[in-house]
């Protein structure tokens, strides 16, 4: 059974979050007992800081992290497949690092396989209204 | 207030101080070195207040500093001494986002010298918190034919990008199956 791919959007308003350093994180979203599937499922997704840098300059990008899920739900061997700049890779990899999924009981079988999440960097025009206070 | 009219965001806002910039009135350059920075005052000058009111403004005592740079020009002996305390005016002024009198002061430093890239900045500046994006082009291009690379220049024209495509940061996060399957122990 496929699993859908769970896709979250975090909107960062304004720069205060940046300024700050915050990191988001969006609990667990429930879905179908999946433990018949490879699939590891999230339970705890942290969201990137966007690079103040990179907002500065005002640069998007994509990366994209593979890394194993050991059996208590922590990823681990966090490895950067695609990057469309280094920039973006740190807050990422600090991101996953920090992340878990559901752990699988004593009884189970480990799913032997790489999970992969993909980061959009992405900077929405804003009209100058809605930059105010 | 200004900084909410412009749109700028609150965090680049913050690099406000960083882009204003100061003329020491009293450097540590030695008498006859030409720093190659513009406008810069060698060797200690005998106008104290000049100093004292540069010295003010970089510990960002704002108030004070103007009234010490103000006292400090009315005493002013050499056309450098003017051009320092005309450009620390309006540096100092564009710190408090009074911007009119900001603008002023840059101007008439800019009169006495125009190869003077620390006011250019500023008056970029100016020109960005008050929404003249071409003044603020030229000026900043301005500074970069006269001082090419300044940090203090690419924060302005940071704030000038923002002001003009004022952006907000959105990060997705796409979770799919990885297709590799590996070897491995997940104890």
């Amino acid at each position: 059974m496929n699993k859908p791919a769970l896709t979250v959007l975090l909107l960062l308003v304004g720069g205060s979050a940046l300024a700050q350093g915050k990191v988001a994180a969006i609990d667990t979203i429930d879905g179908p007992d999946s433990r018949d599937d490879l699939n590891r499922n999230p339970v705890q997704t942290v969201i990137p800081e966007y690079p103040r840098q990179a907002w500065l300059d005002q640069i998007e990008g994509d990366v994209q992290v593979c890394f194993y899920v050991t059996r208590g739900g922590r990823p681990y061997n966090i490895a950067v497949r695609h990057s469309d700049n280094k920039i973006f890779e740190r807050p990422v990899r600090e991101a996953v690092k920090i992340s878990w999924f559901e752990a699988i009981p004593r009884s189970e079988k480990v799913p032997q396989i790489k999970t992969c999440r993909k980061f959009q960097f992405r900077l929405e025009y804003l009209e100058p209204d809605e930059t105010k206070g | 207030m200004t900084s909410e009219l412009i749109g700028i965001p609150v965090s680049v806002r913050v690099a406000l101080s960083l882009a204003v910039l100061f003329l020491c009135a009293n450097t540590s350059t030695a008498v006859g070195q030409s720093s190659g920075d513009g406008d810069v005052a060698v060797g200690p000058t005998k106008n104290a207040n000049l100093q004292d009111g540069a010295n003010a403004l970089s510990a960002s005592n704002v108030e004070e500093g103007i009234e010490l740079t103000l006292a400090g020009l009315r005493e002013a002996r050499t056309p450098r001494e003017r051009r320092t305390g005309l450009s620390n005016l309006c540096a100092g002024y564009l710190m408090l986002e009074q911007l009119d009198q900001a603008l002023r002061y840059c101007n008439d430093a800019l009169e006495l010298s125009d190869k003077n890239w620390r006011v250019y900045n500023n008056r970029a500046l100016i020109y960005v918190l008050q929404r003249r994006f071409d003044d603020a082009e030229t000026d900043l291009a301005k500074c970069e034919e006269l001082h090419p690379h300044s940090s203090a220049t690419k924060v302005v024209r940071q704030m000038l990008l923002h002001a003009q495509h004022p952006v907000t940061p959105v990060i997705t996060v796409d979770d799919r199956r990885g297709a590799a399957v590996v070897e491995v122990d997940n104890e």
